[in-house]
């Protein structure tokens, strides 16, 4: 079953590949479908309260090295698998016919979808390098081919350069976990879980893991490569980009990091850096989209900000923290998924990705306008809709951690509304200093005579489309769903594949 | 249908009122609109009057009613769940009730609005119940804080409804960013509680609280604190309030009246377990109240556009609730926040058929000479104006009575509940001088040669009811609760809510009435001829005449707007754009183009990318594993 969920996506993208073109769409979306389905079908028969892996699938390799081709799920990485099917559902329907070469983007976004998805289902630490590789490589080829702006091939150069270095620190980490975890000489994750390397040796594995995965997810100071790559991807491509590359350093934090190395300590216990760094990526993302003209780089940087509240909430090291962060990792992936969608809608109907130059289209699209204020509600934590939830744990987390840290990350929460609604209401309401007249007035004044027939027309013009909106509606419905009924989600992570440091009840 | 049900219901209704409002805001026709807008909450009003007569017959045993687990965590455990007591069941009615009145009314009054608009209206006005409700019935300070925060959404989504006015944009942002800091201060308080308790239900909170004050309580009392002076509009984060007069007026009569602003009174109820031990935070309650009371008061006076002036004077009036429940009167300050939901009500739609009629003009200036051609809104507004003032027999003088009676008999050697009383007492002296000038201008005298429309006609029906019942109720509500007056007279308020409060601890005696009972008297005084005579008459020069510099400092509301853009809004801007120039962008940003410059100046990675990069990057990853194994093997052995 397992294996299914990220071989029916490559057995999707081969099919994409020879099939005529006008099946392009129609192939992708049911290899995706399957794939979402599959993973549904997962999630309904989980167990929860189970320790170890559930669906297990477990073929030897290479045994000399005690390498295995190694598949499980756990309450943790089912909402990961779930949000990977879903949004690459999403990005399969938001590719639509205009995009140049469709049948190899098509390919390439089914081919991203089973590279992450084995990163989340790998219960073997090799096995779980290979996909982390795997991945890398689609997502190379859909920024460099499919890039916007003036020089993408540059973007996906720094992107592939960044993330090469974090990968080879990661390589040399496997490999050093492989030699030193208690001479157990195996890559089953949670064997090596249960014998941690001396805390020296952890130290110096925790950094080069740590690196990797602190440049994927990205954190604070490692964000570098981040504008300028999700300024030049598309919006297809964005949504599992956004949504879910940033997730596989985010979910290997908890999973790898504070799974396999408890005790990093050399000289000092470094406990606090971490979470430090997150606090520090929760203001800074929050200052810098304040400073950004750009639409996509101010939503850029919100997801800089909200990535924060997952680093702070992996490594506070308390229940609430780190259930936070998973259920922010689902949050954050549905939220930036779509706000890169509208953003890209609104651009496409603007001609323009300039803040400066976009005022008042809400009369014009009432429909998007009024989904846009969903997601940028929902965006900036809103209690009531899914972020909070998140927000609200990873900050209690912090808190019974070291409560300074809680309260200077609440600077996120304030400064979120604020570029999240000069964002929205920019767009959408009227421009500084502008008293215009009420869209429609003057023709209920005339009562329904020409002018109101006019009126009547304009605002159809440039409003979602229907496809658009089927595209969107899950995701706002996600939203809804964990902000009223986040116990769904959590409920499940009482299911373990192996147990943390510190244990989850 | 059993309770619990009933009171979901009350929830539930509202809410799939503004759903369905909101999904089908393009489609829906207006006449199913002017139904499911008021219908839900009048729905929801007769189940809190089911609830009503429950917490009648059962003398006041609260209920805790469990729907489902939201949330459930190790040792946070927020279930959903809601709380039917005395004080929730009073704030609902007056939710419902004054909020019914106020979503009928509008009605008449959004009818120039297009279909889409008239529809989102009453989304957002039912959203704003049901935020509204959630907030008094929440039985657990998660669901709390939802519902407060749900109250701060709709208030942005209605000041800012008309968002063709970029003053109005620009107004919605600023209430929704001060709210949020009050949410933080709710939520930093929640954390505060939770580690020291373990729990976040106020069951829970308040059976493990300890019986001593102790810091870790002030902690939590103050950062709820922030909370509710930030929703209500106190010093120092009220700014918000009067530019949220960019809503349309009925918007304003139900976040001043009968939702929002009190909301900060009703925490400080609801969490009076807390707020008794701490006795600090508790203090602050009662200064902050009486500061904001006397500060807004005096702002009143010189402002000329009718519904800032009705502004004003809710920040002062809902000061005077938070003296009254900050000296332990708690009963006080919910009679007072009741009175006043009725007659600041009947202000703002009074003031809204005014404004209807004059083309939306809201310069006092500019009317004049209203008494003989809108006779009915005038002498409803009168009303309205007199109970403002506290004047007898009208209900505000019942409620502020009380609450300055009981501050001032209060026994504490410090003299605090009495200072309290004294700004209180200074207080009621300008609310009858301003709420005096507001009457003669608008409505006394010649009409202004400025008026937009020389015969205004008469306010609609739909309109004029509510206007009336208001009017009524102001007239009438205060002899539910008389000992203001006649001691011991009934006080059926204050026996309501014993349940929930306790007795009020200390003895008020007659003579401690007496003093009080002259803010009547000076307030009478002050509101007709002295106002009269400045404004109309012109007896004496008027005053800001003599004092210029006084009269800029008040028509600028003391600087503190200004002051805030100074403090925070443009180091934060200024901040952004440093950090973006000085270190993101040529730092942080420009790393990977470093890295990237280095590549090709050393391996001529460019020339290589265009071979194919993908050849390369396989190169150099299996080039570095095995580098990183040589050293592994090497720093082993």
């Amino acid at each position: 079953m397992l294996t299914a969920i990220w071989l029916v996506p490559v057995a999707g993208a081969l099919a994409v590949w020879l099939l005529p073109r006008r099946l392009t769409l129609s192939t992708g979306l049911g290899a995706s479908l399957v794939a979402l389905a599959l993973s549904l079908a997962v999630a309904v028969q989980l167990v929860p309260g189970h320790h170890g892996y559930q669906f297990e699938e477990n073929v030897p390799w290479v045994p000399q090295l005690g390498i295995s081709y190694h598949l499980g799920v756990d309450g943790i990485s089912l909402w990961l698998v779930l949000l990977n099917a879903l949004l690459t559902v999403v990005a399969v329907l938001v590719a639509g016919r205009r995009v140049a070469r469709r049948r190899a983007f098509v390919a390439l976004i089914l081919l991203m979808e089973a590279g992450m998805a084995g990163v989340f289902l790998a219960a073997d630490l090799l096995l779980f390098y290979v996909f982390w590789e795997a991945q890398l490589i689609p997502a190379y080829f859909l920024l460099w081919l499919w890039g916007e702006g003036d020089r993408p091939g540059r973007a996906a150069l720094q992107f592939v350069l960044y993330t090469l270095v974090g990968s080879l620190l990661a390589l040399v980490g496997v490999i050093g976990e492989y030699l030193y975890a208690g001479g157990a000489h195996t890559f089953d994750m949670a064997t090596l879980a249960a014998h941690p390397p001396a805390p020296p040796i952890q130290f110096g594995l925790f950094i080069l893991f740590g690196l990797a995965f602190a440049i994927k997810l990205p954190l604070f100071p490692f964000h570098g490569w981040l504008p300028d790559a999700y300024a030049a991807a598309p919006a297809p491509v964005l949504v599992v980009f956004a949504g879910v590359m940033g997730k596989t350093g985010a979910y290997a934090m908890l999973r790898i990091l504070t799974g396999l190395f408890p005790h990093p300590v050399l000289w000092w216990n470094w406990d606090t850096v971490v979470p430090v760094l997150g606090m520090v990526a929760i203001g800074w993302g929050a200052l810098m989209a304040l400073a950004q003209r750009d639409l996509k780089l101010v939503v850029a940087y919100s997801s800089v900000s909200h990535m924060g509240f997952i680093a702070l909430g992996i490594f506070v090291l308390n229940q609430q923290g780190q259930q936070g962060a998973v259920l922010q990792m689902v949050n954050h992936g549905v939220i930036i998924a779509a706000l890169f969608l509208l953003v890209a809608w609104v651009a496409a109907r603007a001609g323009t990705r300039d803040r400066s130059a976009l005022r008042y289209l809400a009369p014009q699209m009432p429909v998007l306008a009024g989904v846009f204020l969903i997601v940028t509600l929902a965006a900036l934590g809103l209690p009531g809709l899914n972020s909070f939830v998140g927000e609200f744990m990873t900050l209690l987390g912090a808190w019974q951690f070291a409560p300074w840290l809680a309260v200077v990350s609440c600077l996120g929460l304030v400064l979120a509304p604020v570029y999240m609604l000069r964002l929205f209401q920019g767009a959408m309401y009227a421009g500084r200093g502008e008293q215009l007249a009420a869209p429609g007035a003057h023709a209920v004044a005339a009562g329904h005579g020409p002018g109101a027939q006019a009126a009547g027309t304009v605002p159809a013009r440039g409003d979602l489309s229907a496809g658009e909106l089927l595209a969107i509606t899950p995701l706002v419905l996600v939203m809804f769903l964990i902000g009223l009924y986040p116990n769904l989600l959590v409920q499940a992570m009482s299911s373990l594949a192996f147990a943390l440091p510190v244990p989850w009840k | 249908m059993p309770l619990q049900a009933i009171t979901l219901v009350i929830l539930a209704l509202p809410a799939a009122g503004s759903a369905a409002l909101g999904l089908g805001a393009l489609k829906v026709p207006r006449r199913l609109v002017q139904v499911v807008g008021p219908g839900t909450v009048w729905v929801a009003f007769l189940c809190s009057l089911v609830l009503f007569m429950d917490q009648f017959a059962n003398g006041g045993k609260p209920h805790d009613f469990t729907y489902w687990t939201w949330l459930s965590s190790g040792a946070l455990q927020v279930p959903v769940d809601l709380f039917v007591d005395r004080l929730s069941v009073f704030m609902c009615l007056v939710v419902t009730g004054v909020g019914g009145l106020i979503v009928t009314y509008s009605n008449g009054y959004m009818e120039h609005e297009t279909d889409g608009s008239y529809a989102r209206f009453f989304c957002y006005m039912d959203l704003f119940i049901t935020s509204m409700l959630l907030l008094v019935l929440a039985g657990n300070l998660v669901l709390l804080i939802v519902g407060w925060a749900g109250v701060g959404l709709s208030s942005y989504l209605l000041i800012g409804f008309f968002y063709w006015r970029w003053s109005a944009v620009v107004a919605a942002r600023k209430a929704f960013v001060m709210n949020v800091i009050g949410d933080v201060g709710m939520i930093l308080g929640t954390f505060v509680l939770f580690a020291a308790y373990h729990s976040v239900t106020y069951r829970g909170i308040f059976a493990a609280l300890p019986r001593t004050d102790s810091p870790l309580l002030e902690l939590a009392a103050f950062l709820f604190l922030v909370g509710a002076v930030a929703k209500s509009a106190q010093l120092p984060l009220h700014t918000w309030l009067p530019d949220a007069m960019e809503g349309p007026t009925p918007v304003s009569a139900l976040i001043h009246a009968a939702t929002m602003v009190t909301a900060g009174v009703y925490l400080v109820g609801r969490l009076h377990p807390v707020y008794d031990l701490a006795w600090a935070a508790h203090g602050a309650v009662a200064l902050i109240g009486a500061v904001t009371a006397l500060f807004a008061a005096s702002i009143a006076i010189v402002q000329t556009d009718i519904k800032r002036v009705l502004a004003y004077s809710t920040m002062s009036q809902i000061g005077y609730m938070f003296l009254a429940v900050g000296v332990g009167a708690y009963a006080a300050g919910f009679f007072h926040l009741m009175a006043h939901a009725f007659f600041k009500a009947l202000l703002f739609l009074g003031a809204g058929n005014v404004i209807h009629a004059m083309n939306d003009e809201q310069d006092m200036r500019r009317y004049g000479g209203l008494w003989g051609q809108m006779r009915g809104t005038s002498i409803c507004f009168l009303v309205g104006s007199l109970s403002l003032a506290g004047i007898i027999p009208f209900v505000g003088f019942w409620s502020k009575e009380v609450v300055l009676g009981d501050a001032f008999s209060k026994p504490d050697p410090s003299g605090f509940p009495q200072a309290m009383w004294a700004i209180g007492f200074a207080t009621a002296v300008l609310t009858g001088f301003y709420t005096g000038r507001m009457w003669w201008m608008a409505f006394a005298g010649r009409p202004s040669p400025e008026r937009p429309v020389s015969r205004p006609h008469e306010a609609q029906a739909v309109m004029m009811v509510p206007v009336v019942v208001l009017a009524v109720l102001s007239t009438v509500g205060g002899f539910l609760q008389i000992n203001a007056g006649f001691h011991p007279g009934w006080k059926l308020i204050e026996d309501w809510l014993t349940p929930t409060f306790g007795p009020l601890p200390w003895q008020a005696r007659d003579l401690e009435y007496f003093p009080t009972a002259a803010t009547l008297l000076l307030a009478g005084l002050a509101f007709w001829p002295i106002a009269d005579a400045f404004y109309r008459r012109r007896v004496w020069s008027v005053w800001s005449e003599r004092l210029p510099f006084l009269q800029r400092l008040l028509e600028r509301k003391y600087y503190l707007d200004e002051l805030y853009d100074l403090l925070f809004v443009r180091p934060m801007d200024a901040a952004a754009e440093s950090g973006d120039h000085l270190l993101e962008a040529p730092v942080i940003d420009a790393a990977p183009t470093g890295v990237a410059m280095t590549a090709r100046g050393s391996a001529g990675i460019l020339s290589l990318a265009e071979n194919g990069l993908f050849r390369t990057y396989v190169l150099v990853m299996l080039g570095a594993a095995l580098v990183g194994l040589v050293i592994l093997l090497v720093v082993r052995g």
